[in-house]
Formats: C-alpha cells, structure tokens, sequence
C-alpha cells in the first residue's frame, strides 16, 4: 500500500486536481508535513526553469501538473510558506475565470473545508506585489459572505476596479454582444446594492489604476474568419472585416459612473464631492487627472460648484495640475453673485506666486478685474489678491497683476483708502526685486526711485579679458606627495581613474619617492593589484610573481596608470605601457591618447633606469599649469643627467606652461642661458618672451619632411614643438613661416584653428499600412575641420579631429566620457580640439543617449576652471550645452556662462551667433534656451550686460519667419535689455521690423523698438 | 531582516463623533516604558488643518523611496514629552528623514505620559486626514485610554512587516549628522516656493548645490562659496504642498555637505523637518558617521544613570548635564553622540539642543546594529588579524590588518585621518565613516 506522500506524488504525476481535491480534503493533519516537504521538492523539479530542447526553455510541468501543485500550498503550506512560496495568485484573478474554472471550484471547495487563517495575509500580500492583476470581485465577495476573509477595502478596491474588464470579457463570450454594452454593465452595477453602495465608492479612497482599466466588448471572431476585398480592391484581414461587422465598444468607468449617476443610482452631489476630496490626495497624475475629467464630465452647476467652494479652495496648493483645474473652477465663480473673492484672500500666498501655475492664474487675474468692474467694493481684496500674484516669476502673471495694481491706484475716483493703499504700496516694493521689465515698467510710479533699474548708472559694460595670466601662487601651487604612505593611498584613488590631477601626483611620486619605499611595498600594493588581477587573491608568493609577469590586458587611458602599477609591482622588472592596446574594444579612440601613452611610457623608462627626474609636464600649480621657471629647472636637471627630453613629455610641458606670468617667465629667461641644446633654448626665449614677439625665422625643413614620430630624438621634433608653443602662445595667431619649419602645413599650424560647424537638415519618412506617412526631422552638426587627413605628427597637440564625423560607438563613448577630464588636463590654454572632439561623438544631434550626455557633461565641466577667453569649439560647447535636451546639461552651461561672464572668458557675439545658428537650423527648440536665459537675467548688471549682447547677436540670425516660440526669446531680450544701457543696434531692429508682420509678436516687437 | 510584528489595539482612525472630530493614532511599542502607559496625550489640535497638512506629507515621505526597491511602509513614530509632540519617519530608501514637531502653541492638551511609540498609519487615516478643512476642529489623541478593555476584548491590529534593521539604524545615524548641521541660508516664503521651481525636472543624478542669486534660489551643479551641497535634490519635492503654507524655511548642512535638512517653520508651533542623505542611492542607515563614537564602550552604569536622568527630566541639555554631573565637555559630547546612536536621543535643529527619545525598539535589536563595528570585533577575536607594524612621528601607527586574501595597510592615530587601502575607504575617503580595518586598528592600538 502506498503511502501518503507516494499517493500525492502519484497524483501530481499523473492524475488531475479531481482526483487530488479529495486527496487533500481527508488528508491527516500528520501527513502535513510529509507532503509539504514533498510539494517543495516536486515544485522545484517541475516548476524550474530548465533547457527542454536546443533552443527550448521553460518549465517541465503541465498544466494540470501546476493546478494541482497550486492547490496543495494551501492545504499544507504555513503562513510564512504561503506568503514567500504561493506567488501564482494570478490563477485567481477574475479574468481567468473562464479558462480555469475548474481550479477555482477546487480552489474554493477547499479553501471553504480547510479555511486557512492566513488567507486575508496572503491575499494583502499578493495584492501589494502584484501590480497588474486582482483576484475576481465575484471570488472575493464569496470568500467574505463565507467568513473565510475579512472585509479589507484595499483588497475589494483592486477587485472592484478589475472587475469592469472581467465583466467586458464576459459579455464578449456570449453568442451575441449587448447593442449598448454600457447600459448592460451599468445594470449589473444596479443588481448589487452592496457593490454600489459599500464598494464602488472606495474607488475615491485609494491609489488604484482605475483611469486605466475599461471593459472592451467585441464578439469573439471565430478562427475560420475569412479576410475580404473592400470598396477600393484593397485586401482586408480577417480581424479587420471582423471590426467593421462587430465594431468594439470600449467602456471606461467614467462611462458607468456617469450613467449610474444619471439614474440616480449614485448620488451625483456625493460623487462631485468625493472627486474634489481625491484631487486633495497624492496620487499619481494620470489619477488626478482621471477624477478631475470625472468631475467635469458630469458638469457641474454653478450652484453645485458654489456648495463646493469649501472643498475647492483647499485644492491650489495641491499639485499643478489640481490646483489649475481648482483655480478654472473658482474663475468661473468669480462671475457668481453669491460668490465673494474675499475668502481667496487667506489662501492667495499660498498660489497666486506659485511658478508651475501661468495660464490658470492669468484667467483668474482677469476674472477679478472683471468682478472689480461689477464690484467695485471688492477693490481692497482684489487689490492684496494682484499684489500677492507680483513675485510671480511669469511675466504675462507679473504684468496682468501689475496693469490691474496700476489701475486701481489711478483710479479716477479712489477705490482704495489710504490704509488700503500704503498696504498694496509696501506689496509692491517689497516685489521689487522680482519684477520683469514689463511689470516694472507698469509700476514706476510706486517703486522706490533708487531701485528702478535701468538708469544708465546701474548698468555695467561687459567686455571679455585681453589676456589670460594663469595664478602662480603658493595659494595655487600643488603639494608633491610626501611620503611612501601618501604614495600607496593615492595609488587607490589612481585605480578609480577619475581625478587627473590625483593621476599627476602620483606619477611625480612615483618617480620622486623610489628611495623611500619599504621592502615589502609590492606587498602592501596587493589590496589595488587585486582590483585588476583578482587571481592573485589565493595566489602564492611564486604564483603572483609568474602573475604579475605574465601577460595582462590593458586597455585605453585607464589602463596607461594600471600597467604603470602592474610593473612597479615588480619592480619595473616587467615593462607593461608599451603594451597597453589604444584601439581594443574598451578604449575611445582620443586625440591625445597616444601622446600620454608616451609620457607614461617616459615616466617607466625613467623608473626602470633608476633616474630620479620629475616628467617635465608635471603640473606645478592648480589646476594643470606649469610654472616657466620650473619647467627650466627640469630641463637643467635633465640636461645634468644627461638624459634627452622626451618630445611628447615636452610638448605638453610647453602646453601647460603658464608663458603668460611675467615674473616667472623673468626668472625661468635668466636660467635659460644654461641649456645647452640651442634650438630648444631658442624657442623657450621666444616662448618666455613679449606676447607680441614675432615668430624667429626658423631653419626650413628638408622637403617631404615626414611629421616627428613620437619616439624620434628632440632635435627631429623640434619644428613640431615650435607648431605647439606657437598655437599655445598665441591660439588665434598666424604663423606664415612654420610650413617650410615642418616640411608641411595642417589646419591649425600657419593659420587659426577653425573648425566649422553646419546644421544640416535631414528627414525620414514612414508610412504603415493604412496610415498616411509620417516625416520625422531632425537636425545633425556636421563638422568640417579643413581637411579630412590625419594629422602628419601625434605631437601636434592642437589638430582637429578630422573628417566630417568621428561618431564613437556606446561603448567608446562611455569610456570617452571618463577619459575627457584626462585629455582636457593636457591642453589648459586652448582645450578647443578636445572639446570639438567631445561634440563629435557626444553631440551631433539632438537627443541623444546617456553616454552621450556624459560626454557633454565632462566637457561643460572642463570649461570650470579659470582660463582664458572661450574659443572655436569650446564656445559651440558652450551653445550646445545651454540648448541641450537634458535639464541638467542646460544647469551645467548656464552655470558655465555665469561664470564665464565673471570672469570675462565669454564673447557673447561669437556664442550668440551660433546659438541663432542652431536655433534658426531648428536644432533644438528655442525655449530651452530661453528660459534657462531667463533665469539668468537679474543677477547682477554685468551679467544682465553680457546676456543683451548675446540676445543681440543671436536675433539677426535667426530667419524673417521666426522659429517657433521666438516670443520667449524676444521676452528674455524685453527683460534684460532695459536694464543694460545699451541702445538696440541696427541689425536687431531691422529684423524685428521684419517680425512686426507676426501677430505674436507684434505687442514685444513694439514694446522693444519703443 | 528581522519580522516585526506591530500589534495595535485598533487601527488609527479620524473619526466623526457628536463631540466633534476626533484623530486617534494607535500606539504600539515592542519595548513600551515601565508602567505601561498607553495613552501619552489627548487634548485638541490649535490649527488642525495645518497639523494634518503636516502629517499627510509625513505619511508622503513614509510612502516614497528613490532606489528600486518595493516600498514598505513603516510606522512613524511619536515622541511625547516637554510639551511637545514629534513625529518621525523615513522614506523607505532610508534616504530622507521627516519630522513633524507640533509645539505647545499647536497642541491644547493633557500630556498623559511621556515617552516613544510605534503609530499606525493606514490609507484611511491618511485619507481622512486629506480631508480634514481650514474650519474643522479636530482632537487628537496618541494612544488608547481603554486600551485594556479592548485589548480583552480580543481587537488586536496585529500587522507582521519585515523590519529592516536599516530602518531603526538610519533613525539614530540621522541624528549624528542633525547634531552636526550648521545654519546655511534662510529663505522668506516666496523664495521657498520659488526654491523648487530652479529643479531641473526628474531625477536628478549629479551634486547639486542650493543658494541665493540676487533674491532667487537657486539649483546649481557646481560648487561655490555659500552654497549648500543637497544630494538627490529632487527629493525635496516631497515638501511641495508644504513649501506654500511655510512662514520661512531654514537650510542646514554638515560642513563636510554629507547630509542636509530644510526646516519649514509653519507657524503657530509646527515644524516640518526635512533631512536627505549625501545621496539619492544612500540611505542614512549606511553611513558610519557614528563608528568613531561607539569604539569606546560607556560604563554601562553612565547610560542607565543619563537615561533614567532624561526620561525623568523629559528634556537634555548637554551644559547644564556637564555641571550638574562635573563633566568635561568632550566627555558629555561623547555621551550624547553614544546615546543617540543608541536610540535614545534625537536631535532639534531649532534648539540645537538633544531630546530624550527612547527608540520603541528592543535595546538589543538597537545594539546589533552598525555591521562594522562587529566585524572588527571579529578581526580582534583572532591572534594575528591586526598586527602592528611600527609608529611612527606624532603617534602615527602603522597596522597590517588582515581582509579578504589580502592584508591592509592602515595608519591610524596622530593628526591626520586615518587610511586604509580597502576598497571601501578607497571610495569613500572616510566620508561615510571608517572602515572595519580601521575600526580594529583603532580598537586595538587607540584611536589617538
């Protein structure tokens, strides 16, 4: 005879929930635990998800195998096995009914005999997690008339709103649908007093998805359908002949609601109430939303709106969208006599300056002062009501509640007392501050002389700086790392390859430090090895060191400072940067990366040869600049060990060179009669003298002179190091006699770098069957550098990427985006190719992903650091930041411009030109800009200054038909043009006389040429 | 993750009765004070409106999280006592600390007992409390006054969560950073419903640093003098309904801008407090900014002394503590930084001062907390996991502390920080307190 546990096996096998019910309904109370302990077992071997077949995965069960196995966890499981085991709920839900009826009979049959005390926990349980399903509003009122769980509103409500679609999936199986399917399902509401009354109300109580669900009615199309040919010839599929016979009804609660209401079968002034009191919850949007067009759809009176004043009052403080739905509502009350404005008056600070609402507090402006014509008594309140709507950041807000303010002060006969007046007066000035030029411009007369901007005393001229000297200070200057233990701890921070300023200590401790390291230093390096060798976790003393020998992958710019580590590990015994691969799969292909592979490659080959010299570019002050008379004394020094600059070592040096500090540059020209290496002290002097200084002539090179290698000896590199001190010195120079130095010419040597940069439209087209075609358009940067050749020499830091597009792809990008900060540290005058190269990959159009936006994150952020004037791609950096589609992106450019603004690295003509550019390209839409330009204005006059001339550099650009929204712009420019002293210059004007056409624009047109 | 069960007597309710509305919060606590009080105060509230405004978004911020995660929700608590009514709650995350502080002006009522407990925050009660109107009084009481019968009577709301111990942990680690926050800005109403609207929408992923531009305030990514570092500022749009009732809003910061908090006074004895985390990603519960303080175990004759002291004198002032009880100031400090992390003080920005607040914990589930510190214990359980190396100038010691197949390096003592070569100082730098290695270090060779 078999046992209990056999039997059940036996049952799940091979037999069906019939057999298996009675099974459990006799099962002992001592077999319980038995044939859970089997249920685990055989869930884990039929329920798992394994390979069936080649291609095949799933779970071995049938069908019958999971009825069965679903209803024996609840005659045997625990309330803490049930809660974490019994997750297939869904088996319950209402919309199943059909096709698992069975299950459900067996399900309740037992659940009825056993009646487990955990049933409510699990059900709540279940309910939480499970987001799109509920067990059927039938199933669950059956379980409740049984006493088998007790009544819980948050479970019912999840039903109750499921149950309008379970009923719509019911009424499609019939053999013929209702004519009006909502009339059907709002009868069947009308049958159960119970879910009208206690239930459906609960709809209002909780976060539910009932603005989602709605029953769709259509008869089942039977699998023999056939297709057919329509009027026109055209083939029609079978689902779509089926359509047009049996159209589908889709019936939303809104629809019953209404219905129900309209037969009085819920209480209308009920529900109208129970919508405003959701609306005051923090539900989710689309909820908010759902109750607020059902409190419109069933179109309230006045009256009932009036009997509800309470209940909307205490909506404008909710969210945006409430509280604009609440303020249209009590507008329209304002025109009711039995309506007083005065019992807004203890709520209007609460909205009326609130910044997301505009057009609701527009219309309720309007309203009051039309409720001041009919009304004139209520001049007082209204009056505090404009008064408080003052600070609001909207100007059209601002200037309304101003030119309402402004009338009832002139008021021909007095609307407000003396009191009354002083009050809104005191309003008004204390707005001061906030008020645009519009509203300011209305309210004159009650601001306080001495803040009325302006006046031409108030106002600065912005202008950018001549020149850029770099602060060489002890306040700036960069401590060398002190001992071994700073040393090891930096080293940490160096694996994270995120700081290139932690990265620069480290190489100079590493190559200043070799005599203070302990015996056991590859020892206490070990915790950072791991990181990139975990095999030398469990390894032995022999074991590491074969490890630490033997071949390891590194990659890109991260892996210059890891193969660095790796061979200090040994004792520089295993060289390992030359190794590092630049172009394997996690590496972005940089300008400058083969240029720092070679410093790196420098500092190892000094480390290996025990020569305590510092790379010449080590930086010596904050952030990356090296002071001249530093940079003299490491040529001296490398000069007395009789070791030869390396040229990419020294064409960076000469990169972060601060030239431009006289003091230093005095003294680093009084050491320079030292060196021996005449060419090189020839183009030092030069370098350390007036900026005005003309280029020495220069020994032409051979013809067909081939650009310096990066591993040729100083003198062949020399000409090449002269192209970088040059465009370093001077980045907008010209430098005619270089070509015949170099042997050749490239965009940046003789003449400025400047790259272009075209908008170019470009549109797809697409068309589904049935549909009319869609065009999509979008707008592309395309980049144009001059030439579409490499650049003959690595050591020509300055040169262009090339070609039109260098497009990285996700991977690269994501790697660029880290690797920037690194490149951008090497060329601290004139970063403007490493940004040009940062838009390439990480802006060519608009919209683009996450690793693209990092890229124009890390880029906006190299332009920070003092500098000097922003040029060529640094300032389309700049433009493309402050019109991103990321909020963030515009926050970092605007932060950007400010402090380019201060610090007078902007040319405000040269951005505002290629922001009209972009604009006028529709590259992006104009109130990105404009409200992040807005948010600027106001600040200080200097900044004010700078904005007006980039607005009068940006409006001639943009076409005779303006691109949409330019009324934004051309408020920013009404705001902030006032409050500079700066007439509106000819350009602007005629392209606002060609704008006065555009209704509008007309009014600001007008507002801004008089 | 431990299950824990709160067991109320009924669920909270606002309830319409002939005398008037009443809002009844249910009260429960796993280790309730001697004498079983059940019922800690009954009396009306000054400005019910306010107060449920106030305790609405209180139950927003219980309801939030910003890390993936299911959101499960976890009691407030209410701290009675000294006049005063606190409520206090996390956001699931851990992340962002509320409390709600409903001074003698706000309440008109009798203070039955005093002391910490569990209250139950239900959707109906939430629901009801949306609903409460400007005109409408309301009573409020904390606790049940027949709590007794009905609990005879067989009603016990009993409702099982799993209770993280981050929760509790992040509710006394908060308190560390409270007590370290200085003032930064001060803005009027209008610039504190202005505050919200320099957020660049959705979730923001970056630094981002509050201050005032002109009259404005503003957001913005990059550092500056005056500005106040507020990681995962997005979350201050929890405040957003509570932003236009305030009177002024008060920002505070820790120096090192490793957490923040906005005060809003709302008048006639209520304030809202609003503290977040240095990031969105990380709760207060991770943080080891109260390590340090725990290294040294207090006399446990000092802790029940000071506890009996401040659950007798409901309040805590660290100076006149220090004279009354002839204790230098360091000492009363450490006192105070060791009883919060214990859970029984909290901390009032306002006042700058502590409060007496016994967490409605267990105080064992309390001490098993902090992850860290145990497991350096664990390390100082073996002979040679922590071996000293040498000391150096100033008192610089160098350890070898032993880590996952690795040995660390670590210098503790002297002037300087302590330092470790773990990954997990690595990356954070000591910013989110010591390490395990360092811990050990520190507990076997000293601290100083």
């Amino acid at each position: 005879m078999p046992t209990t546990v056999e039997e059940f096996e036996h049952i799940i096998r091979h037999q069906s929930i019939t057999e298996l019910l009675p099974f459990l309904l006799a099962l002992p109370k001592r077999d319980v635990v038995p044939v859970r302990a089997k249920l685990k077992a055989l869930r884990k071997e039929l329920e798992s998800i394994v390979q069936l077949s080649e291609n095949s995965w799933g779970s071995r069960s049938t069908r019958e195998q999971y009825e069965a196995l679903f209803l024996t966890g609840f005659a045997v499981y625990s309330r803490t096995d049930a809660l974490r085991s019994l997750t297939n709920g869904w088996a319950l839900a209402g919309n199943n009914y059909q096709t698992i009826k069975g299950l459900h009979e067996a399900w309740l049959a037992l659940i009825s005999a056993i009646r487990p005390d955990w049933l409510g926990d699990w059900l709540r349980h279940i309910h939480r997690n499970g987001r799109d399903w509920a067990v059927g509003y039938a199933l669950l009122r059956t379980l409740e008339e049984e006493q088998l769980i007790p009544y819980v509103p948050e479970i019912v409500v999840k039903a109750v709103v499921q149950a309008l679609s379970d009923w719509g999936g019911e009424l499609s199986q019939g053999v013929s649908v209702p004519l009006d399917a909502a009339a059907a399902i709002a009868d069947r509401f009308r049958a159960d007093p119970l879910l009208l009354r206690r239930d459906l109300p609960l709809l209002f109580e909780f976060d539910t998805a009932v603005n989602a669900y709605s029953a769709r009615i259509q008869l089942v199309m039977p699998f023999d359908a056939e297709g057919a040919q329509d009027a026109n010839g055209r083939q029609l599929r079978p689902w779509q002949v089926w359509e047009q016979k049996h159209p589908i009804q889709v019936v939303s609660w809104q629809n019953v609601i209404v219905q129900l209401a309209a037969t009085n079968h819920l209480d209308r002034a009920d529900l109208l109430t129970r919508c405003l009191l959701a609306l005051r919850r923090d539900f989710r949007r689309p909820l908010l939303t759902w109750f607020k067009d059902l409190f419109l759809k069933l179109e309230p009176t006045t009256e009932e709106l009036l009997a509800r004043q309470n209940e909307l009052l205490e909506l404008p403080h909710a969210m945006p969208l409430v509280a604009n739905f609440a303020l249209t509502q009590l507008t329209q009350l304002l025109q009711a006599p039995a309506f007083s404005p005065t019992v807004l008056l203890p709520l209007a600070d609460s909205f009326m300056a609130r910044p997301e609402l505009k057009t609701s507090l527009r219309a309720l402006i309007m309203g009051l002062l039309k409720c001041l014509k009919q009304e004139p008594a209520q001049a007082p309140t209204i009056a505090r009501l404009l008064a408080a709507a003052l600070p609001h950041p909207d100007g059209a807000v601002q200037e309304r509640a101003a030119k309402g303010l402004a009338g009832l002060l002139n008021a021909a006969q007095p609307l407000l007392d003396p009191t009354e007046t002083a009050v809104v007066v005191t309003a008004i000035q204390q707005a001061t501050d906030l008020l645009g030029g519009p509203a300011r411009t209305v309210l004159v007369p009650w601001l306080e002389p001495a803040v009325v901007v302006g006046g031409p005393g108030a106002a600065a001229a912005y202008a950018p700086t001549a020149s850029f000297v770099p602060d060489i200070s002890a306040a700036t200057a960069i401590a060398p790392v002190a001992d071994w233990h700073e040393l090891l701890f930096l080293t940490g921070q160096v694996v994270q390859h995120r700081d290139p300023a932690v990265a620069e200590r480290w190489l100079d401790g590493l190559l200043r430090l070799p005599a203070q390291l302990p015996a056991d230093f590859a020892a206490q390096l070990k915790p950072y090895l791991v990181q990139r060798l975990p095999a030398l976790k469990k390894a032995s003393v022999a074991e590491s060191t074969t490890l630490l020998a033997g071949p390891v992958n590194t990659n890109g710019h991260e892996g210059l400072a890891q193969a660095l580590l790796l061979s200090w590990a040994t004792g520089f015994a295993t060289a390992r940067v030359a190794r590092v691969n630049l172009k394997g799969d996690y590496a972005a292909p940089g300008p400058l990366l083969s240029v720092e592979k070679q410093r790196y490659l420098c500092a190892e080959t000094l480390l290996r040869q025990g020569h305590p010299l510092p790379l010449l570019s080590t930086p010596t002050h904050e952030p990356y600049w090296v002071a001249p008379n530093t940079l003299v004394a490491r040529l001296l020094a490398y000069q007395a060990a009789g070791i030869p600059p390396a040229p990419a070592d020294l064409a960076v040096a000469l990169a972060r060179t601060a030239h431009s500090h006289a003091a230093s540059s005095a003294e680093a020209l009084t050491q320079l009669p030292a060196l021996v290496d005449i060419g090189l002290r020839e183009l030092l002097t030069w370098f350390f003298g007036p900026a005005d200084a003309q280029l020495p002539t220069l020994p032409s090179a051979a013809p067909q002179r081939p650009g310096a290698k990066l591993s040729v000896e100083l003198a062949g590199a020399l000409p090449e190091l002269w192209a970088v001190a040059a465009r370093t010195k001077a980045p907008l120079g010209r430098f005619p006699t270089l070509p015949a130095a170099l042997g050749y010419d490239y965009p940046g040597v003789a003449q400025p770098l400047l790259s272009t940069c075209v908008a170019v439209p470009h549109e797809n087209r697409h068309s589904g069957i049935g549909e009319p075609t869609r065009v999509y358009r979008y707008v592309e940067l395309a980049w144009d550098s001059g030439t579409t050749r490499p650049a003959p020499s690595p050591l020509l830091l300055y040169a262009p990427p090339v070609g039109r597009s260098q497009r990285g792809s996700w991977e690269e990008n994501i790697v660029m985006a880290e690797d920037l900060p690194f490149f951008g540290s090497l060329l601290p005058h004139n970063p403007a190719p490493v940004h040009e190269h940062a838009l390439r990959n990480g802006a060519w159009t608009d919209k683009l992903e996450t690793a693209e936006r990092d890229i124009v994150q890390q880029a906006l952020r190299s332009l920070l650091p003092a500098g000097p004037v922003y040029l060529g791609a640094s300032l389309d950096l700049l433009a493309c930041g402050l019109v991103h589609n990321l909020a963030e992106c515009r926050r970092l450019a605007q932060e950007v411009l400010l402090r380019a603004i201060a610090a007078g690295r902007l040319l405000p003509a040269s951005l505002g030109e290629i922001l009209g550019r972009q604009l006028a390209a529709e590259y992006a839409p104009v109130p990105r800009l404009s409200d992040g330009l807005t948010a600027l204005t106001g600040i200080d006059p200097l900044t004010d200054d700078a904005l007006t001339q980039v607005l009068e550099a940006l409006l001639p650009e943009l076409p005779a038909a303006p691109p949409r929204s330019t009324r934004k712009l051309l408020e920013t420019y009404a705001l902030v043009q006032p409050r500079t002293a700066r007439m509106v210059p000819a350009a602007v004007r005629a392209r606002l006389g060609e704008w006065r056409a555009v209704a509008s624009l007309k009014p600001l047109v007008k507002q801004v040429l008089t | 993750m431990a299950d824990f069960a709160y067991a109320y007597a009924q669920p909270s309710a606002l309830t319409h009765t002939v005398k008037g509305n009443v809002l009844a919060l249910a009260a429960y606590a796993e280790d309730p004070p001697t004498g079983g009080a059940a019922c800690f105060f009954s009396g009306g509230l000054a400005n019910s409106w306010l107060a449920a405004r106030g305790l609405t978004t209180l139950a927003k911020v219980v309801a939030s999280r910003f890390v993936p995660q299911s959101a499960a929700l976890r009691d407030p608590i209410v701290t009675a006592g000294a006049g005063l009514l606190r409520f206090e709650a996390f956001s699931s995350c851990n992340g962002v600390y509320a409390r709600l502080d409903l001074g003698p002006e706000a309440l008109e009522g009798e203070f039955l007992a005093s002391g910490t407990t569990n209250v139950d925050f239900n959707e109906p009660m939430v629901n009801a409390l949306a609903r409460v109107s400007r005109t409408e009084p309301v009573r409020l009481q904390v606790g049940e006054q027949q709590v007794v019968l009905e609990r005879a009577a067989g009603t016990v709301t009993e409702r099982k969560v799993s209770l993280p111990e981050r929760w509790i942990k992040g509710l006394t680690a908060v308190q560390g950073y409270l007590a370290g926050m200085e003032e930064r800005l001060t803005l009027t109403k209008v610039q504190a419903t202005q505050m919200l609207q320099s957020l660049p929408a959705g979730t923001l992923r970056g630094e981002y640093y509050l201050l005032l531009r002109g009259p404005r305030p503003s957001f913005v990514p990059v550092a500056s003098a005056g500005a106040v570092r507020v990681g995962g500022a997005h979350r201050l749009r929890l405040l957003d309904g509570l932003l236009p009732l305030c009177e002024n809003l008060r920002v505070y910061a820790t120096p090192d801008g490793q957490a923040s908090a906005f005060v809003l006074v709302l008048g006639g004895g209520h304030e809202f407090v609003l503290a977040l985390s240095a990031e969105a990603n990380r709760g207060f519960s991770g943080e080891g900014n109260q390590l340090d303080t725990l290294l040294d175990e207090l006399p446990t004759e000092w802790i029940t002394g000071a506890n009996n002291l401040f659950r007798g004198n409901e309040t805590f002032n660290p100076t006149l503590f220090a004279l009354e009880n002839d204790l230098a100031p360091e000492v009363v400090d450490r006192l105070c930084a060791s009883l919060s992390a214990m859970g029984l003080l909290g901390f009032d920005l306002a006042s700058n001062h502590y409060f007496y607040r016994r967490l409605p914990f267990k105080l064992e589930r309390i001490l098993k907390l902090n992850p860290r510190l145990k497991n350096a214990r664990a390390l100082l359980e073996a002979a040679d996991d922590v071996q000293l190396v040498g000391v150096g100038n100033g008192g610089r010691t160098e350890v070898r502390v032993r880590g996952t197949d690795v040995w660390h390096t670590v210098l503790v003592g002297g002037a300087e920080a302590p330092r470790c070569t773990c990954q997990w100082f690595t990356g954070h730098q000591g910013q989110r307190g010591p390490c395990k290695h360092i811990l050990a270090a520190q507990l076997r060779f000293g601290a100083a």
